[in-house]
Order: C-alpha cells, then sequence, then structure tokens
C-alpha cells in the first residue's frame, strides 16, 4: 500500500510510476523472448560443441558469443579459423554473412530516433535476429516510447545472457550432446515458424518465397552473400507486389 | 594471426553494421522506401536463412535432403495455427523420425 507523502501528491502519475512501469516492460521484453530461446539455445550449443571439437582455443571460441554475437558468423569463423584459412578471407565471410544486420538497423532505426546516443549504443550492439524480431513486435504495439524501449531491452538482454551460458555449456560438454537430434536444425525450423507467423499479407508472402529461392539459388555465390542478395530481392518482390496492388485498385 | 585478433575485427566490423544505419537515420527522416520495407525484413531475411540452412550440397541422396524439408513442412503447417515452440515441438519429432527411417545406418 503506497504512502501519501507531500512527493506523490506534487509529482504527476507518471512520474510516480515510471520505475514499476519500466521494469514491467523488461520483464514483458524477457518474456517475449522465451520462446525464441527455445530454438536459439540449441544453435548456441551447437557452436560450443563445434569450438571444442575444432583447433581454436575455447576461450577465443566462445568470446565469438560475445564479440561478433551473431551465430551464423560465429560457426562460419570457428570453422574457418579451424581450416586456417587466410584472416581476410574469414573476416570478410563474417563481415558478408552480417551485412544483414544493416537492413535490421535500418528498419528498427526508425523507432530509436527519440533515444540517447548510450541507448542506441548499447541497443544496436544487443541487435541481431530475434532481438530485431521480438523488438520489431513490440514497437507495434500502443505504449509509451519508453516502455517499448524496455521491452526490447528486456528482450535483447535475456538473449545475450543466454546465448553466452548456451555456448560456455557447449564448449564444456562438447560431443557429448546427441548427434542423433540433429540440433543443427532446430534454429531453420523456428524461423519457418517465425516466417509464416510474420507473413501476413500478400507483399510478405512474396517476399519470404523470394527471399528463400533467391538464397537457395545464391548459395554457389562467394562467401555467402547470396543472404544479402535474397533479402534485397525480397523486398523488391514486396515493393513490386505492393505497387501492384495499388494499381490494381485505382483502376475503374 | 592469431584467432582473438581475427575475431575482433570481424566482430568491431559486425558492431558498425548494426548501428550503422541507427547512425544514419538519427536525427533525420527515413526515406519513406525504408518505412515500407521494414516490415517486410522479417519474413525476408529468415526465410532466406531458413531455406539456405534446411538444404543440402547437391551430392546428398534423397535420405539427406527429405529429412529437413519434410521436418520444414510439418513445422510451418503446425505454425499457422499455434505458436512457433508449439511447431517447433512438431516440426522435431517429424526430423527423427524421417531421418531414422530414411538415412541408412
Amino acid at each position: 500500500m503506497a504512502t501519501i507523502t507531500p512527493a506523490s501528491i506534487v509529482a504527476s502519475p507518471s512520474e510516480t510510476t515510471r520505475g514499476p512501469e519500466t521494469a514491467r516492460s523488461l520483464l514483458s521484453g524477457a518474456r517475449a523472448m522465451l520462446p525464441w530461446l527455445v530454438g536459439v539455445v540449441p544453435f548456441g550449443l551447437v557452436i560450443g560443441v563445434t569450438v571444442s571439437e575444432s583447433h581454436v582455443p575455447a576461450a577465443a571460441g566462445w568470446a565469438t558469443g560475445a564479440i561478433i554475437y551473431a551465430g551464423s558468423a560465429q560457426l562460419a569463423t570457428v570453422d574457418l579459423l579451424d581450416h586456417g584459412a587466410a584472416p581476410i578471407m574469414i573476416i570478410i565471410t563474417a563481415l558478408v554473412i552480417n551485412a544483414r544486420l544493416i537492413a535490421y538497423s535500418g528498419s528498427i532505426a526508425l523507432h530509436w530516433r527519440d533515444t540517447s546516443y548510450g541507448f542506441r549504443a548499447v541497443a544496436s550492439y544487443l541487435l541481431v535476429d530475434p532481438s530485431f524480431a521480438v523488438g520489431m513486435e513490440g514497437y507495434r504495439d500502443t505504449g509509451s516510447r519508453r516502455t517499448r524501449h524496455a521491452h526490447y531491452l528486456g528482450a535483447a538482454i535475456t538473449l545475450w545472457i543466454a546465448w553466452q551460458l548456451a555456448i560456455l555449456v557447449g564448449v564444456t560438454v562438447g560431443s557429448g550432446l546427441p548427434t542423433w537430434m540433429h540440433l543443427e536444425h532446430v534454429v531453420p525450423l523456428f524461423l519457418v515458424a517465425q516466417v509464416v507467423h510474420s507473413a501476413n499479407n500478400r507483399p510478405a508472402c512474396y517476399a519470404a518465397a523470394v527471399g528463400a529461392l533467391v538464397a537457395l539459388v545464391g548459395q554457389s555465390l562467394p562467401m555467402h552473400s547470396g543472404i544479402i542478395v535474397a533479402i534485397a530481392a525480397g523486398l523488391v518482390a514486396a515493393a513490386l507486389t505492393e505497387r501492384a496492388a495499388t494499381s490494381e485498385r485505382s483502376r475503374p | 594471426m592469431t584467432p582473438w585478433i581475427v575475431i575482433i575485427i570481424a566482430g568491431t566490423g559486425t558492431f558498425l553494421f548494426r548501428i550503422s544505419l541507427v547512425a544514419v537515420f538519427s536525427g533525420r527522416d527515413a526515406p519513406p522506401w525504408l518505412e515500407r520495407s521494414a516490415g517486410y525484413v522479417v519474413p525476408t531475411a529468415f526465410a532466406a536463412l531458413a531455406a539456405i540452412s534446411l538444404s543440402v550440397p547437391a551430392g546428398g541422396g534423397l535420405g539427406e535432403a527429405a529429412p529437413p524439408l519434410i521436418a520444414a513442412a510439418v513445422t510451418a503447417t503446425v505454425a499457422l495455427r499455434s505458436t512457433a515452440p508449439t511447431a517447433l515441438a512438431a516440426g522435431l519429432p517429424a526430423l527423427w523420425i524421417s531421418s531414422a527411417l530414411l538415412t541408412s545406418m
């Protein structure tokens, strides 16, 4: 039961409820991330196991989780380090795989325009596929800006912690994990479910279909550049679908 | 060059990617095409990533290629009517069973 003090009478309701509101939003963000952890933790375990079975020092392999913080690029980096590829090749490969983060940056930037430099730096560092997805969903809901930013941070921090732990467990347990479970397929299956949920209209469906097709065809492109090409193609497909729909509607 | 240096350079570049457009669009308005495209990045990017992960290199037999596709079909179908973890809970057994049946011992 809140006690009535002179300060609480004078202060506006938003000032006195700001703290608990923010805390609630942090928690709601963390909760929103939990389903993702089902897919993400196995991926982290797989990366940890890959590190333990490679010639890469365990500490460096685990540190990719915090320094690079993007699973597919981490896996490629560990793999290429293990095979003794030239450093410049490894760096370029990791960066090309992670080029999609520029697209994520552009999309979520729209929601971060009123935030501080500090928030933007931390929030950007934490930006990766699951935090991007949960963040974009959260920003679609109504609510004060502060609570939505807190929602993103709650989700993103939860992901970060779980990721570091998952890789750590994978590194220490090593090949003790069962291979028959095909844990490496958990993430793509999770992505499939997310695509189904997010493709709510026709342009989105075309974006997904074109993205998948171009990605498959583009697998022969050097250094995994097929991903960013596929994303560009999908966005173009969505734009064309939108344009076709509006021109249909404007016809008498 | 030690692994650490490679990792740190890759990580620094990755962080610059992450903050790139956030920094560019901090003060000004984003171009309209970006605002329109923002909602399509998730279905496109995730479909592309999933497609690559679920495909197998050429030369693998049907037994290797089919189980991920079967699992993906099951997952997608279940996802139409329920949450992502539920869809995953349906897709994983499909993956394990089809793998056990189709790949040679």
